[in-house]
Order: C-alpha cells, then structure tokens, then sequence
C-alpha cells in the first residue's frame, strides 16, 4: 500500500524515539500451556495422576536452577540412647542411684511408675535433683504420688536410706553417723565413681565426635555461602552484562535521534530523497520491534540484533545525507544556471512582480509591518520592495541563490521558509509572499505554508502565493514541467480552496501573464472558437491568490 | 561449460546436522550435472575422501571464480563474510540459526562472544545486495530473518538434508513388556541451551511419582571443555537430586551404538530450550520412537502434527507433568501407537529424500534457470 501523501517517517521516528523510555507494550505472548489439539484426552488424564499421586507424596520442591545445592545436612554423632531399666516389681536401691541426673530422673519414672516420663513431669524432677535434692528423696516424692502408689512398686533400701538421711541430720550424733555411713558405703561409692568416669569418657568421645562433626560442617559452610555468594554476584552480574547490552541498545537508539535533527533539515530541502524516507521508514520499523523486545528481558540476543540493524541503517543514513548534501551543493548551481536560461531576465521579472506594490503598500502601513518573501530566488522582488520603500526580508534553501541575493544588499537568509514562518510571532508580519513556491511544495508543506502564513499575519495582511496557471493548456501540458522540481500544476479554484480553509476570511485570484496579443489567433468576433483557443492556449499563464488575514 | 557451484561454511564435519546438509545438497548437485565445491577452514576426512573440497585458510582463494554460492550461516566466519563482500556472482544464504548468546553467558564467555557477533553478522549479511534470498531450515528461522526486515518472499523455507531414509524403511511399530523399566534418551551436543537440567528435574519428578517403575535416560552429546561449569552444575543438581543412578552420560558413539539406543529407548525425551530445526526429532519419528519435546522456537514445527509438545517447565509441578507424560506414553500402547504412526507420517511425508531434494531444487530453481544454458 503506498504512504499516505502526508506520512512523514522521519517525524514519526522522532516521535517514537521521544516516547521510547515511556511506553511499554504488551510483552508477546508465551507459548500456550497445554499439550497440541487432538491430545486433551491425555492432557486431562495424565495431570489428574499426576495430581493424584502427589497428594499422596507432599508437594514438589526442586531447587531453583542455578543456585548451588543445598548445604549438605549437619551429621552430629547421635548420643547413646538413655539406659533403660526394667519394669518390674521390685528395685534395689543401689540400682537406681547408678544414674545420675537425666538418666536418673527417666529411669526412676519407668521403675516407679512403669512408664517413660513425661516432659513435664522430667522437667520437674530434674530441676530438683539439681537443686540439690538427695536422689532418695526424689525416688520416695515419686513413689508417694498417687500414681506411685497405685503402681506399688517397692525400692528395697530405700527406706533405710532415707532414715539414715534423717540421722544424719540430727545435731552432733548425725555428724558422726554420717562418716560412719560414708565409710560403710565406701566401696559402693567407689563403684558409682568409677561409673561416672566411664560416662564422663564416653560422654567427652560424643562431644569430640560433635565438634569434629561441627568442624566439618563449618569448613563446608564456607564453601557453600562463597558458591551462594558467587551465584548471587553470578546471577548480578548476568543482569548487569544484560542491562549493559540494553543500554548499548538505548545509547543507540539515542544515535538516531540526534541524527534525526540534521536528517529533517536535508529532507526537508527539495521535497526529500526518497532512500532517505524509505531508510527512515526502516529504522522506525527495527526501533518498534526493538521497543518490543526489550520488554522481554530474556531475548538479549534478539535486541542486539536488531540494535545491530539499527546502527547499519543509521550507518546508510550517514552516508545518503552525505550524498545528498553533495547533492544539493550541485542541485544549488545547477538550479540558478536554470533559472537564468527560463524564467526570464531579471529587469522582466522585477517588471511582472510589481504589480502586488499597491496591494502591499495598502497593508504595510507601520514601520513593523514588514514583508517575509518565502523562496526568494534571485530576489527581483525583493529589490522591488527596496525600491518601494518597503521593509522586506527573505529566505531560499539555494545557498547559490542566498549568496546571490547577499551581493545586491538584500535581507536574506539561507534555509526552511516554512519553519522560519512557523517561529515567527503570531500577529507579526504584514505580508508573506512565496512567488512561484506552492509548485514545488508536497501538498501537505503546502498546507503548513498556507496554515503558518495566515498564522504570522497580522489582522488586514496579505498572503500572495504566485504560481503557474494551468488552466492554460501550454502552461499545463508543457511549461510547468520545464522545471524538474515542480511537484505537480495547482489549479487556481480548488487551491483558493484550500487557502480559505488553512483560514483567510477573503482570496481572490489574480490571472496574470496572458501571451502577448501578438501571438492570439486574429479575433473578428464572429467566431467564439477563436476566444476559446486563445483563452485556453494563450490566456494567463500565471495566478496569484491574495489572501487576506480578516480581523477578528 | 558446467555451472559452478560453491557451498561454503566455515566447518564440514560428519554427524553434524549441517555437516550433513552440505554433503546433501553436494550429491544432489552433482547428480544434477553441476561443478560442485565445498569450501571450508575445516573438514572432516570423509568428507574430504569423496567430495571435492577446497580447505585450509586459502580456502576461499579461488572462490571469485564460482558462478554461484549457497554460503550456510551459522556462526560467525570473518574470512566468510568478507568473501560474500567481493564476491561478484549469486548468492543464496542457508539459515541454520545461531543459538541466542544469553544460553552462554554464565558459563562460557567465548561462546557468548562468538554467538553474539555471529548473530550481528546476521544482520550484516541482509544487508548485502548480492544475495539473491535465504534459505531456512525452519519457518522459526525465516520469521526471525522477517523480523530484521528481509521481504518474506526472500526468506524460503528448505529444511536440511538428513540420512533418515535407511531408517524410514524399518517398521516404525514394536513391543515391549508394560512393567518397564523404561529407557528415555536425548541427543544433542551438552550444551546450555540443550535443557539438561530439566531432564534431571524430569527424571526425580518420575522418581517421586512412580516408585514402583523405573525411568532411566542416556544423553548422548560431545562435551566442550568451555562449559566445564555448566557441567558442574548439572553434576551437582543430579547429586542433590539423587538420580545419578537414573542417568547415563555418553560423549562419543558411534553410528550403530546410537542406532542401537534408538532402537533400545522407549521415549525421546527432548527438553531443548532453542533449536533452529532438530534433525534427531525427525530421526526418531522414522524409526519409530514416540518423541517427547517443548514446544519452543522450531521444535513443534519439526515435529509435526499431534505431537507430544510440552512447554519449557517452569517449576516442580511441570516437571510432574512431563514426567507424567512421559509415564503414559511409556504405559499406554493405544498413545504410543498414535505417536508413532502421525510421527512416521511427518518424517515421511515432509524429510523423505526425495522430499527435500525437491523442495530444494525447487527453492533453487530461480537461481540457477538464470545462467545461459
């Protein structure tokens, strides 16, 4: 399909590239989440076994990928299972005072109640023996509980025990009764010592074992936070490397745009080059589908690619406005030698374009109310201002034409017409005139012109747009296409047209330049033919519309 | 005069898929009645034994003289690009695809270099003018060229030539007792992109859900000493996993101990992440092995319709699912047979030999009608 008349690419490209950072699109979609049509069946039936086959196992937990196995489990050396007495009916005292402490407190639950103790119960009991409580005295508290009792079991020595504790703490006499009873028990407690030593060694190869097992798991746990930490940086500096990538891709991206600025100039000047559009047709397109990938951050490569692209389109833009810019250095002198040769010596011309004088004169009243002619070529009309006393100023992109136009003394710069007009102040000339412009004009910067014109012109100014008139037939089949850079013949009704709706409230149409009488076919009233041929082949070949800005 | 035909690529080697797509489209040509060369830096003695090759740096030292050049793309080959740059005669690009330099960049930064400035080189070369179009092996691979910007009509689809035509003759259908145990396998080179992990991740989902049966896998690929930390982590994953017992890694076999394990596998179990085309797919659907594969960039387009084409899992209860999959393929004749029958159609149908010489001679024709006879 081709462009719409009024598509400007490199506009476009610049809007998007100002809107990069702000939008973001839809990421595509991902792949569906189900098996091919055709196999629902088996989709169905394989996750409802699945599924019921997890609600037997617990649910699933696999270690992301990427991160290091999980730090192998700590292996402590698993303690001696707490010796378990017997239950029976009857206990020797001496039998359960050969464990101590937490052996002691479970041991004495189990012969004096026939059960393990409960957590409670332990804790109770344990807290006492190591506040100082006599172990016979802990057994006889049990075995008093009603559940003691009920039990009925019977700790031989142990109320001789617990009498001798009673003696001993009678005054003076219990003293000695306790010395007599430490000797007495000498050899037992030379066992239980014995005993404890035995325990206390195994006790000490369990906790050597434990801090070996420690000390393994310690020297281990090093590795394994510098394989998270490693993974953690890993994985940070993966998203730095990607960002970086990105970031090229933007620093890019941020290329076009400052190229965008210069671009506009050149393609602005003599309609555009049409590998210059096509090739920012391109990037606009690469850039979009750049801005759509870049919302996936997992497809670097794809962006770098099209990055890549980018930067060779940008590479070809270089080097077409290279060409173009010596293009245009040629197309400049090429076009003043034309001008020369066809449209009329310059005493002709200043002749033909002084007959807009009245109408400026009638508008350009105060000092302010200058005159901006659009396009000024060799600048006759200029000149004829000048002479009239009438401030003027004008503007060509033919820099041979600028240079020209500079020698006569004459207020002119070099570049766009149309922008220059669009920076002017609202309300701030008091005629723009653009002779024999319009033709050269895509119909869209024809209307901007018309558009900026009426903007820039102060209330009562006048727009004077000359152009070929090609309602003569000479004019239009052959004349207008003297010159390569006409566009395309503008007929003077629909162009009045467009000039009212770009806002001028009045425009009028000035037929100018018929061929010389001379040259008519002879005329002796009797034949309307005759009028009719001499008007369409040799009546106006030029027009003008003056367009007048109306007061509010 | 015959018309001279160059097929370039940095490296020939046998029992690679492009490796075998070169020599394939060298013994069409030749049957055609064209002066056929192969230009490359490396080859494999095989190929060097029975086609006519120009190897070595200087390989492409004669190449101005060729009247065409099919130049297969798929790394990035200085010496071959800047060849294309002086060449003067026609050229044809055959797209292989280049794997995304993302897959590599924890583990080997060679590799993520080489893959990214192969892919920038892609985008060079749709630059040139002389090329008269593309070939890829894919629909995948002409949509990412599409993307770039190439006209459609200049990205063809031509899939690669592939030896499946001694395997197409067996009878695709067999038997095999239902209590297992099961064998899977996969094949492909060990690297990033491959999706090992999720094979792993598969087999201790199959460990937990089915304990009564048991799934073991052989993979079989050549190893790269870059990726000694990709292989480290598959390693450690399996240990932490505990299904080393479950996998067997194989690195070199050769053409008939792979034939065997193809014959002895009962399932496919294909979990790549990219794959420009994947000729062990095709492979397996002609002889007759039911193919589990994600349904990521070409995989599902090769393996044609009514596949079993899963997503790439994404967490524990997709690992299920695939193993789930798998479990019912493995356990069910009537899916099995249904697999296998559409799987051998596809292979038939589309990868026969005479299939892609004709899609190739066809692809082609506009090139090489345009000589004087």
């Amino acid at each position: 399909m081709p462009e719409p008349e009024d598509f400007d690419p490199l506009a476009a490209l610049r809007r998007y590239v100002a809107g990069l950072e702000e939008r973001s699109p839809p990421p595509e979609p991902l792949p569906g989440r189900r098996l091919p049509s055709g196999l629902e069946d088996t989709e169905r039936r394989v996750r409802a076994q699945v599924e019921a086959r997890r609600v037997g196992i617990g649910e699933a937990t696999l270690p992301p990928w990427g991160v290091p196995a999980a730090l192998p489990p700590l292996r402590l050396p698993t303690p001696a299972a707490p010796p378990r007495i017997d239950f029976r009916r009857t206990y020797a005292l001496n039998e359960l005072l050969a464990w101590h402490d937490e052996d002691f407190v479970f041991n004495a639950f189990r012969a004096l109640l026939g059960r393990d103790p409960d957590p409670g119960g332990a804790a109770y009991h344990l807290a006492r023996l190591r506040a100082g409580v006599e172990r016979p005295q802990l057994l006889a508290e049990i075995a008093a509980t009603d559940e003691g009792r009920q039990a009925g079991v019977r700790v031989e020595g142990l109320d001789a025990s617990l009498r001798a504790s009673r003696l001993a703490r009678l005054p003076l006499v219990g003293r000695v009764l306790s010395v007599l009873r430490a000797l007495w028990s000498l050899p037992t407690t030379v066992r239980r010592i014995e005993h404890l030593e035995m325990a206390r060694a195994r006790s000490d190869r369990e906790t050597a074992l434990a801090l070996a097992a420690l000390g393994e798991y310690a020297s281990a746990l090093g590795p394994h936070i510098e394989r998270l930490l490693g993974s953690a940086v890993g994985k940070l500096e993966r998203e730095r490397a990607a960002h970086a990538s990105l970031m090229a891709v933007i620093g890019r991206v941020a290329s076009v745009q400052a190229e965008l600025a210069r671009l506009e100039e050149i393609v602005g000047r003599h309609g555009g080059n049409a590998r210059l559009r096509e090739l920012a047709t391109l990037a606009l397109e690469a850039l979009s589908r750049l801005e759509r990938i870049k919302a996936d951050d997992a497809a670097v490569s794809r962006a770098v690619m099209q990055a890549e692209r980018v930067s060779l389109i940008v590479q070809e833009i270089e080097g077409e406005r290279r060409l173009t810019q010596e293009d245009n250095a040629v197309m400049d002198s090429l076009y003043v030698d034309f001008e020369d040769a066809f449209r009329g010596d310059r005493t002709r011309i200043m002749e033909r374009v002084a007959v807009y004088v009245p109408l400026v004169h009638r508008v350009c009243t105060g000092p302010e109310a200058r005159v901006f002619d659009i396009g000024c070529g060799r600048g006759e009309w200029l000149e004829v201002l000048r002479n009239e006393g009438v401030p003027a100023f004008g503007m060509d992109t033919n820099a041979d034409m600028v240079a020209r136009c500079r020698e006569l003394g004459l207020d002119v710069v070099q570049g766009d017409g149309i922008g220059m007009l669009q920076s002017f102040a609202e309300n701030s000339l008091g005629a723009v005139t653009a002779i024999h412009v319009m033709e050269h004009l895509p119909f869209a910067r024809l209307i901007a012109l018309m558009r900026a014109a009426h903007r820039a012109l102060r209330p009562g100014g006048i727009a004077i747009l000359e152009t070929p008139n090609p309602e003569n037939v000479i004019v239009g089949a052959c004349n207008f296409w003297y010159d390569p850079t006409h566009q395309r013949p503008l007929p003077p009704e629909p162009t009045k047209r467009f000039a009212e709706l770009s806002g001028f409230g009045r425009v009028e149409i000035m037929r100018l330049h018929p061929f010389p009488a001379s040259e008519h076919l002879p005329v002796d009233g009797t034949d309307p033919l005759r009028d009719r041929l001499n008007h369409l082949f040799y009546g106006a070949q030029d027009y003008a519309l003056v367009a007048y800005k109306e007061a509010p | 005069m015959k018309l001279r035909i160059g097929l370039l690529h940095q490296t020939v080697w046998i029992g690679d898929a492009i490796g075998n797509d070169i020599v394939g489209a060298y013994d069409l040509l030749t049957r055609c009645g064209f002066e056929v060369s192969i230009h490359c830096q490396y080859v494999h003695p095989e190929v060097k034994a029975r086609c006519r090759v120009l190897s070595g740096p200087q390989c492409l030292d004669a190449g101005a003289e060729l009247d065409a050049v099919i130049y297969h793309h798929s790394v990035c080959w200085d010496e071959g690009e800047v060849f294309l740059r002086g060449y003067p005669g026609k050229v044809v690009v055959k797209y292989h695809n280049i794997t995304p330099e993302e897959f590599f960049r924890p583990y080997a930064e060679l590799h993520h270099a080489k893959c990214s400035e192969g892919r920038r080189q892609t985008v060079r070369l749709l630059g040139m003018p002389g090329i008269t179009h593309w070939q890829c092996d894919s629909e995948y691979s002409a949509s990412e060229l599409r993307e770039l910007g190439l006209a459609p009509a200049k990205a063809t689809v031509v899939p690669p030539f592939m030896r499946i035509d001694g395997l197409l003759r067996e009878t695709p259908e067999r038997t095999y007792p239902l209590a297992g145990p099961f064998e899977a396998l996969f094949v492909g080179r060990r690297a990033p992109n491959k999706g090992h992990a999720h094979v792993i991740r598969t087999l201790a989902a199959w460990r937990e859900l089915f304990p009564e049966v048991a799934l073991r896998c052989t993979i079989v690929g050549s190893v790269d000493g870059h990726l000694s930390s990709y292989y480290g982590e598959l390693a450690a994953l399996q240990e932490e996993l505990g299904v080393g017992d479950a996998i067997r890694w194989l690195e070199h076999v050769s053409d008939a101990e792979l034939d065997g394990l193809f014959r002895v596998s009962h399932v496919y179990l294909n979990m790549s992440e990219h794959e420009g085309f994947c000729v062990p797919l095709v492979e397996c659907q002609a002889l007759g092995l039911p193919v589990v594969s994600t349904n990521v960039t070409a995989l599902a387009e090769t393996a044609g319709p009514s596949q079993m084409l899963v997503p790439v899992p994404g967490g524990p209860g997709d690992y299920d699912f695939v193993a789930g999959v798998v479990h019912e393929i493995c356990r069910s004749h009537g899916l099995r047979e249904h697999l296998v029958r559409i799987g051998f159609a596809n292979a038939y149908y589309r990868f026969a030999r005479e299939k892609l010489e004709d899609r190739f001679m066809e692809d082609m024709a506009p090139v090489l009608e345009s000589f004087p006879q």
